[in-house]
């Protein structure tokens, strides 16, 4: 009696994952897949040779890069500082660099620059007595996805310095390695696959950024423009052609980052732990 | 040939001591092992010598020379850490070389040298691979050659056989000590195992409380320990509580629960004080047949025969109070075909029965 009863327990409890698992995974093929039953490939062409469209690409590729740029040179020496070193007030300071950013809606993200970098604000003032101005600008449209991207680089570097075995450190120091050349010769390349994997989330976060961007770029000129900002514009105004061609290129661009990176960041794992 | 001079040695994490004031001698051409167990602040010590960690005061010195303030680096002290850590993204010949590159050592001589020591240590072959190709052996290998090719003073290693099974552990000990006495080289070997530092130690110290409670030769700490903590770390099997009967000169009459126990003492101790008493399973001989009556010979029975490893311990109930452990090897308890409850006669070297002030 009790077998057969810790047996259906099992099997209910199988069938309830199954069951669960089914739901959603059909759930998520549906909203990924419906984008491309919702529109013609002779639609999709023509939405894709638009001028409007080909400078928002432009504009997102461009501005994302160009993110994921600064973000790498500021992000590789953040985390290590955070990973490596102790000092007074390291944890406020990884709840305000990483944690604070992280879980901040990215309109907030977008309100803080703006009352930062307006005419009136600390950092916009400064840079006024040089006659520049941030907001609206294709700068603007970077530094709201640098904004944005950072703490998850920040955070995924972090995390890949921390797996990087202390002791291999301190052999190299026994062996005369000063700390620049262990992190050149080790700690960096033990942690690139980390490193690629926080740029390429970074990148993807940048590609899909809207909040942010919105407030503190605007959107409505050619220089702003990116195509999330875009798809909200298309959909508000009913060009639900160009909404989805635009959607399309993010969804199946970010698909293939995440799986080259997911593919890489597996063998590389297998081959540093075997 | 070098010596290390450890010097008032402290160092506190917050309110915890870690160390204190903790000074230590390590001869040339010697291997000593600290034993001591986890938590007790090994490691601390270890990564103080090797400079990758500060001491909160105290003075490290190799052959007299003060290298408190040098970098780990400038110490040219080798190191094996517990997991080998070898680097992942290097092949054998890269991780051993690693330390001659920096030192910027020419090419040529990169390749004889790194060539010498891996026909030496039998990685022939493995130039190439990386370490996840190698076996635990191979690996404990080639982190000893990457440590000994920068020709170091002397060469720390932090149980550097503790993650390798029994075959291996046994073979990389052989060599270890052979490497030791073909080099010449001071070494100091961190470890929780007592087997391991009998096997290996030239001298051991045990670390307790911040400070090295005892050291000296395998036997000397391992048949005189000094205090009850030493005698209870080691698991001195036979621990009785006795009082000083009478003492002449260094002869000394003990009195147990019940039984008179005979040794020689240069402690400082007079009649009426109290004792522990600590001997070796190995210091007491068993017999099926009479012994001459004389000094610290007893008759018992058996009260159990447990395993432990390829020997047995043997329980004997000497009185009803007083049970005295001994061991032998099973071959001959087989012989002596002994048994539970059969009558025994124990006899005790005097040499071997030694005493801790009861303070």
């Amino acid at each position: 009696m009790g077998k057969l009863y810790s047996k259906a327990v099992n099997k209910t409890f199988e069938g309830t994952n199954y069951f669960f698992s089914f739901v959603l995974i059909t759930f998520m093929f549906l909203i990924i897949g419906s984008l491309f039953f919702t529109t013609t490939p002779s639609a999709f062409l023509q939405q894709m040779s638009s001028h409007v469209v080909l400078v928002s690409i432009g504009v997102t590729f461009g501005s994302s890069f160009i993110a994921s740029l600064i973000v790498f040179v500021f992000s590789v020496p953040t985390a290590y500082v955070l990973s490596r070193k102790t000092f007074w007030g390291k944890r406020v300071l990884e709840t305000v660099v990483v944690d604070l950013p992280l879980s901040f809606p990215p309109g907030v993200d977008g309100l803080i620059l703006l009352l930062l970098l307006s005419r009136t604000g600390i950092l916009g003032k400064f840079l006024g007595h040089f006659h520049i101005y941030v907001p609206y600008t294709f700068a603007a449209v970077v530094l709201a996805k640098l904004f944005v991207s950072i703490p998850f680089m920040i955070s995924f570097v972090r995390e890949a310095f921390d797996r990087v075995d202390r002791n291999i450190e301190n052999v190299a120091y026994t062996l005369g390695a000063s700390p620049f050349q262990i992190f050149y010769k080790l700690t960096f390349p033990l942690s690139i696959w980390g490193v690629l994997k926080g740029l390429v989330m970074a990148l993807s976060k940048s590609l899909g950024e809207i909040g942010a961007t919105l407030i503190l770029a605007g959107g409505l000129t050619s220089s702003t423009g990116t195509m999330s900002v875009l798809i909200y514009f298309a959909t508000q105004k009913g060009e639900m052609d160009k909404a989805i061609a635009l959607a399309i290129i993010l969804e199946f661009l970010t698909f293939i980052l995440l799986t080259v990176i997911k593919l890489f960041f597996k063998e590389s794992t297998h081959k540093i732990h075997a | 040939m070098h010596k290390l001079q450890l010097t008032d040695i402290s160092k506190t994490f917050g309110s915890q001591i870690v160390l204190s004031n903790l000074s230590l001698e390590i001869f040339p051409d010697e291997l000593f092992v600290i034993l001591g167990s986890s938590g007790c602040g090994k490691t601390t010590l270890l990564l103080g010598i090797l400079g990758l960690q500060k001491f909160d005061s105290g003075r490290v010195a190799i052959d007299g020379i003060d290298v408190t303030n040098l970098s780990p680096g400038e110490r040219n002290i080798g190191y094996v850490p517990q997991n080998y850590a070898l680097f992942p993204n290097c092949t054998v010949f890269e991780n051993i070389a690693f330390g001659l590159r920096l030192r910027k050592v020419s090419k040529n001589i990169i390749q004889t040298k790194v060539r010498h020591i891996i026909d030496d240590f039998g990685l022939q072959g493995l130039e190439c691979h990386f370490p996840f190709q190698l076996s635990g052996g191979q690996m404990q290998r080639v982190a000893l050659a990457r440590a000994l090719i920068i020709e170091p003073s002397l060469l720390l290693l932090d149980e550097p056989v503790s993650a390798l099974d029994i075959g291996t552990r046994q073979k990389i000990k052989a060599e270890l000590k052979d490497i030791q006495k073909k080099l010449h080289i001071t070494m100091v070997y961190i470890t929780h195992d007592q087997q391991e530092t009998l096997e290996l130690a030239d001298r051991f110290g045990i670390l307790n409380n911040g400070k090295i409670e005892q050291f000296g030769s395998p036997d000397e700490v391992f048949y005189k320990p000094k205090t009850l903590f030493v005698a209870r770390f080691l698991n001195t099997e036979n621990m009785l509580k006795g009082k000083i009967l009478n003492k002449f000169g260094k002869k000394v009459t003990i009195q147990t629960n019940d039984i008179i126990l005979k040794t020689y003492t240069s402690l400082e101790l007079s009649e009426g004080n109290h004792v522990t008493i600590c001997i070796r399973p190995g210091a007491i001989h068993l017999s099926k047949h009479r012994i001459q009556p004389g000094k610290n010979v007893f008759t018992g029975t058996i009260e159990s025969i447990h395993p432990i490893g390829r020997d047995l311990e043997i329980k004997v109930l000497v009185t009803p109070n007083e049970v005295l452990k001994t061991r032998i090897s099973r071959i001959v308890a087989k012989e002596l075909k002994l048994a539970h409850g059969m009558p025994v006669n124990l006899s005790i070297d005097e040499a071997f029965v030694h005493l801790i002030p009861v303070k």
